[in-house]
Parts: structure tokens; sequence; C-alpha cells
């Protein structure tokens, strides 16, 4: 057995040794002798406080102490039956859009959800999986989407993540066939129709929730993260938080969405032809389909020629701004207000369009539309000929996005193997001691209640000190002695 | 009855207890009465006066002084003597031995003694926790004192009786008794002395013979916690301190029960445990012009 607040037990001791050595101050009535003429003598209290060398009331002191023990034992939280692993282990999932296959996926986690005494499945947001977590994998490997039981035992849709190659490119309108995928489990109503972008910061500090949680119940905590690692799930905070995990991660990579080479199709394509036109590109192996395309005369659908091409100084997309002097040669084809949503007023073209990037001073520079099996990207920004503006960070980070799942704008281009190293770390696994302890809510008012208790229990006892003093009554007159009757009755 | 009943009843033999005040007419007997009849004492002589009885005049005294006087003598009677004992837990003491009860009872059995050996009827009232007490009704006969030594060796001393009814009872019964009051006044004792005095308003003998142990003039100089027997809850602590202030209330007490019992025309009489119980007896027979105070 083991007890989780030993302070309490102490301090329940050291009170216990306090009511040993009061018993050795005892307060009671001297022996008894008869005398007729008693009522002669003064009336003063007859109780005398002796210190004596043997114990007083020995059941009296043997309930108390027995009494005060328990009392602190009962706040020491014991633990009867300790947790027997040494490690405890924490299974942290990804299963955002960055993931390349489910069931590579559900391979890889299965040997660290087995046996993990947490398992935390994350996209952008992080929740702990109950006792379904393998059946959820199981889900997932198989492509369908799966009511997974958090934590708090309520059904959260299973992640959208694509179902492997053959499922995806099963002809009989499987997840991929008929342009829903397991993306966000795209066909049933509520169910999100776009898979998330994935957050190691909110995996990060739904693990250190958890680890706050499991403690008390092991010596060391093993944080193992099943993840893609795409360049996507990383935010400014995700080395700070890092951070604050005080051992090694185990860092398990899974295939992502993006390609080996961390370039993406339609910036091959674009690199190929530098003034790419009408042309439609398709990242291959990946569901919901996204295809680019670049402005062309002849497409119609996003863009018209303007009559006389200006020069703008930049353009952002997603998290990248590109700055370049960019021949602006492409306006808005169409603008239908219905379109247009309410969080994005600016004029778009059709109908399940959105923004995908803007120039500098607002106007669209390139749409992404929904179409029946995945989306299309409509691009009018040219890529520079010249220098190395098409070299630079921010316009890999665009060209990555270009093949990134349809939906909200990111790269899921892997990160390297450097921010891997440093985010899995080396040492031991994180000391249980060095976790945080949950805090817990104690409402500022218990104190004083209790001090009020302590009070009260106080007057208690002077109280019946008074009355067993006014039992000593002493010549009294007939009326006192008719109230006495009438107190005692 | 045991030796000490034994040796008490031979010390008491030869006492009489009499009368201090005169007693109201009776049967002939040794003490003296408010009737002034013809009997040889004689005490005084008085005109004759028309109506008296012509053999009573004084013939030699008409012859000297050529007068008629009558000669008047003092009667003689008996006097029925009451002893109301106090059988009350406060008499119990100590415990073990029950030392003051059985002083008391001495005295009791000594004033009984002596009251019958002047041939006047005696008898006994014992104010037990028992309804109704004990009563044994005056009488001359020879065996009355050992019927009340035999009564009271089977008075067990307990309780809070009442002393006062007990009084008013045997007042009520014995009209022209003398009463004796053996007891310690630790119980109803303001209302018992508001009969005696009514008593002694009516010419009638009282004796207030005040039980004392010598535990209770000089209790123990050890700390103790002691009790008053008659009421448990009663407590006090016994100090160096304590026992000083308990002297000084005790003496006080006592000065003013003899005071209030002498003033109510009766006879007080302090007796204390450790002395002899025949000499008590003979300082509360003892004639008012011979007796000293104790």
């Amino acid at each position: 057995m083991i007890f989780l607040a030993p302070v309490y037990l102490i301090a329940a001791g050291a009170v216990a040794a306090g009511v040993v050595a009061l018993h050795f101050l005892s307060t009671r009535e001297p022996d008894t002798d008869l005398l007729p003429t008693t009522r002669f003598i003064p009336k003063v209290p007859v109780q005398a406080t002796t210190i004596t060398v043997r114990f007083t009331d020995p059941w009296l002191l043997v309930l108390r102490v027995l009494l005060i023990l328990l009392l602190g034992a009962a706040l020491a939280r014991p633990l009867i039956h300790p947790l027997s692993a040494p490690v405890a282990r924490i299974a942290v999932v990804d299963v955002s859009r960055a993931v390349g296959s489910a069931r590579e996926l559900a391979d890889s986690a299965r040997g660290y959800v087995e046996g993990a005494a947490a398992v935390v499945f994350f996209d952008r947001e992080a929740r702990e999986v109950g006792g379904g977590a393998m059946d959820s994998l199981d889900a997932l490997a198989e492509g369908t989407p799966v009511p997974v039981v958090g934590g708090a035992g309520q059904t959260v849709d299973s992640p959208g993540v694509p179902a492997d190659e053959e499922t995806r490119d099963s002809p009989e309108g499987g997840p991929a066939g008929d342009g829903t995928g397991t993306r966000g489990a795209a066909s049933e109503g509520p169910r999100r129709t776009r898979a998330e972008k994935g957050s190691l910061s909110s995996a990060l500090i739904a693990a250190l929730r958890t680890a706050s949680r499991l403690r008390d119940g092991a010596d060391s905590l093993q944080l193992v993260v099943i993840s893609p690692f795409a360049r996507e799930e990383r935010d400014a905070a995700t080395e700070r938080i890092r951070a604050l995990w005080p051992g090694r991660i185990e860092v398990v990579r899974v295939g992502g969405v993006g390609p080996a080479d961390g370039l993406p199709t339609g910036a091959r394509t674009a690199l190929a032809d530098p003034v790419p036109t009408g042309t439609a590109t398709e990242s291959p192996g990946q569901s919901p389909r996204v295809r680019v395309e670049w402005a062309d005369s002849t497409a119609s659908e996003f863009w018209t020629e303007r009559e006389t091409p200006d020069t703008i100084a930049g353009v952002r997309a997603a998290d990248a701004v590109m700055v370049y002097p960019f021949e602006r040669r492409w306006r808005p084809a169409t603008v239908t207000p219905s379109a247009l949503s309410a969080a994005d007023p600016t004029p778009g073209p059709a109908e399940n369009t959105l923004v995908y990037a803007r120039w500098m001073d607002g106007e669209p520079a390139a749409f992404e539309r929904a179409t029946e099996d995945g989306c299309l990207r409509s691009i009018a920004i040219p890529l520079p000929t010249e220098g190395d503006a098409i070299l630079r960070p921010a316009f890999q980070r665009f060209l990555a996005g270009l093949d990134a799942p349809c939906g909200e704008p990111g790269d899921p281009t892997p990160l390297s193997d450097a921010f891997l190293t440093a985010f899995a770390g080396d040492g031991p696994l994180a000391p249980a001691s060095e976790i945080g302890r949950q805090v817990k809510r104690v409402t500022p008012a218990v104190p004083w209640i209790l001090a009020l208790a302590l009070l009260v229990a106080l007057a208690e006892h002077w109280a019946r000190r008074r009355l067993a003093k006014g039992s000593d009554t002493g010549p009294a007159s007939g009326r006192q002695q008719v109230q006495r009757k009438r107190r005692a009755a | 009855m045991n030796a000490a009943d034994g040796a008490l009843l031979d010390a008491v033999r030869s006492l009489r207890w009499p009368a201090r005040l005169k007693a109201p007419a009776g049967l002939a007997g040794d003490h003296r009465s408010w009737m002034r009849g013809i009997s040889t004492e004689f005490e005084d002589y008085r005109a004759y006066r028309p109506g008296d009885e012509v053999s009573k005049i004084d013939w030699k005294l008409l012859a000297r002084r050529d007068r008629a006087y009558i000669r008047l003598s003092t009667e003689q009677t008996v006097l029925p003597t009451m002893v109301v004992l106090d059988a009350s837990a406060s008499m119990a003491f100590p415990a073990a031995t029950l030392e003051k009860w059985h002083f008391a009872r001495h005295i009791a059995i000594g004033l009984a003694s002596a009251a019958h050996t002047g041939r006047d009827p005696v008898g006994i009232a014992v104010a037990t926790a028992e309804p109704g007490g004990h009563y044994l009704p005056a009488r001359t006969r020879r065996g009355i004192v050992h019927q009340i030594l035999a009564l009271l060796g089977t008075v067990d001393p307990a309780g809070t009786p009442r002393l006062a009814p007990v009084f008013d009872a045997v007042a009520r019964r014995n009209p022209r008794a003398r009463i004796a009051v053996v007891s310690d006044f630790l119980g109803d004792a303001a209302e018992l002395l508001n009969l005696a005095t009514q008593r002694s308003a009516a010419g009638r003998e009282v004796h207030a013979i005040h039980t004392i142990h010598t535990t209770e003039i000089s209790p123990p100089t050890r700390p103790a916690l002691v009790v008053d027997p008659e009421a448990a809850q009663l407590k006090r602590p016994l100090t160096d301190l304590s026992r000083i202030r308990y002297l000084e209330n005790f003496g006080a007490w006592r000065e003013r029960l003899a005071r209030d019992w002498r003033m109510a025309g009766a006879s007080y009489t302090e007796v204390v445990t450790g002395q002899r119980a025949a000499q008590a007896v003979q300082r509360i027979v003892r004639p008012p012009e011979t007796a000293s105070r104790p």
C-alpha cells in the first residue's frame, strides 16, 4: 500500500503523538471522601490537572489515536493496489489529414496503443480515448469513420485519415471512389466534411494533462507520438510546449500525404514550366483528389484576363507570404454573392469556392473549389522566372501547400529530421515526480469552514465543562432544585 | 444489645433527668408541677380568701399572727420524655464504622435511661427515610429502655428524612412531654427550630443535642474531594485553603445554631464523638445551675 499524499499521514502521526502526550496531563477528580458538613467548604472548581507518569484512560487514548491516524490515512489517499507497471505509456496518435495511410498508421500505432495507460488521438484538437482505442485503430485501418469513445465517455467522430491505396482507389465506390473518402467522414450529416489539420501543440498539451493524471500511479511516463510530423502540424508554440515534457519522446513516423522528396507535384509542374497556364495537375496517391490548374485565357471559369496587366508587390497564401514584383494578368471572373462566405466577404466566382490566396491589395489570387472527388485549385499567380525567389522558403511553403489536402491551406511536407531529433530529445523517460500534479479546485471557503468547525468543537468542550461544573450545586433553594430537576428531565 | 450498650446503661444507671421547668399537672412523680397542692413539701403561705377550704388554714400561724393563712405546697408530677433521633445519611458517618450514628444512638439510650430512672414515661421517635419512621410511645414500664435499644438496633441511617414533621407529630401526641432532639441539624434545621420555639413558648422543655463527629470539627489535612452523603452532587475540594474557610464557616454555623436554639427557649448541648457517651448524657441531664457550657 502506498500513500499518494503521505504528508497527511505524517501530520496525523504528529497529532497522535500530541494526544499521547496530552494523556499524561490528566484532568480528573481526585478520590472522594464522605463528609456530612461538605456544604461549609467554599465552592471552588473540583477538577485538578496533574501530570502523571502513567497513561490515563488507555482505551480512550487508543480510540483517539486510532481516529486521528485513520483521518490522516484517509487524507493521505492510500493506494492498496498500486500500479504494478513502473512505466505508464501515453500513446499519442495523429489522425489528422497529414496522415498518408490509415492502415500504416494503425499498424504502427497498434503496438504502442496496446498496453498503453492512455491513448490520445489528435488532429486540430486532441482528446483522450478510452477503452476503445484498439477498435478505433482497426476501424481506421478499414477506412471507415469510427466513433471513438472519449475519455469522458462521449462519442466523437473519428478523424478522417486517408485509407490505404487499395481502398482509396477501389472503383466500387469506397471511401475514395465516392468522393468522400475517410477524410472527415464526409457523407454523414453533421460529421466533418474536411479533415482537420493536425496540431502537435494540442497533442502535447493533451499528453501533459494525461500525464498529470497518471503521475501518481507510475514511476516514469513514456510518451509515444505516432505521426507523419508534417510541417503544418508544427506551430510557434510547439517547441515551448515540448520543453515542458521532462523526458524523451518516442517518435514514430508514419507516411504522410506529402511527397517523399518534399516537393509537391504542383511545384514540380510549375518548375518544369515556369509559366504554367491552364494545366491541371493531380497529386497522385491522395484522396480526395487535389487538382491544381493555372490561370489560362481559355479557362474562364475563375479568371478573366486584364486588359492591362499591372504589377503588385506580393501575395499571401496561408502562412506563406511571397514578396516579389508579380505581374498580375488575371482578375476574378464572375462575382457570385451567394458564393461569399460570411467570414470572407471577398467576391468569388462560384459556389463551393473559397479564396486560396490573395494579392497584397486583397484581391483573390487563387481559388479552391470543391469537386465531386476532391477539389480544384486555380492559381493566378505567375511564378517568378528570374532570380532565386522561387527558392525562398515562402515560395517553397506555397508550392508545398498546393498538394495539401483540400480545405485549409497547409504544408504536408514532412518536418526535418533535425527537428524530429530535437523533438524526441534524449535521456531517460519522464519521471513521474517531475510531472505537474493535477490542480485540484479547493474553494477558499474550505479552510474557513474547517476553522469554524474547530471553534465549534472547542466551544462544545467549554460548554461541556461548564455544565459539569454546574452540577456541583451546593446548597440550593427549592426553586433552584425544581429548575435543576426540570433540566435533568 | 452489645457490650458497649451494656456499659452505657451501667454508666447512666444512677443518672436522673430532672425537669428544668415546672411540669404540667399529672401523675405523682419527681418533678415539680405547676399545680400547688397540699403535699408535704412546703412552698409558701397565702392569705386566706373566702372560699378556701378551712382545713387548709394554718392554725398555728393564725394563733401567732391572728390572721388566717393558707399553707401552700408544690405538687410533684411525672414528666413524659420523648427522644427524637435523626437517622439520616449524614448520621451514618464514617461509612465504615457509623461512629456518629452509634454515638447518637447511645445518647438517646442514655437520655431514655436517665428519664426512666426518675420513673418518667419515656419513648422515642426515629426519623428515617422510611415513611412514618419508627415510633415507640412513652411508657413507664420496666423494659422500655430495652425496647428502645432493640428498636434502634434495627435502624440503618440513610436518606434525607425530615426531622420537623417527626417532631411535630411527637409534640401533638405528647402535649406534656419533654422532647429531646438528637441530630446533627444538617437537614431541615430552620423548620425544626420554628417548631421548637413554639413548643418552648408553650412552657414545654425542648432539648437540642447537637451531635458532631470529630472529623467534622477537624477534617483531614490531606487534599481530598469530599462529598455530602445526603447530596452526591455536592462535591467540594478540601485543600489547605478551603479547610481554613471550612473551619470558619462551620464554627460560625455552630455558634449561630446554639444561639438560635437557646433564644428559642430550648436547651442546646453539643456532643462530640470521641468523648464517652455516658459523660455526654450526664452533661445533658445536669440541672441548669450546675451545667457548664461545652
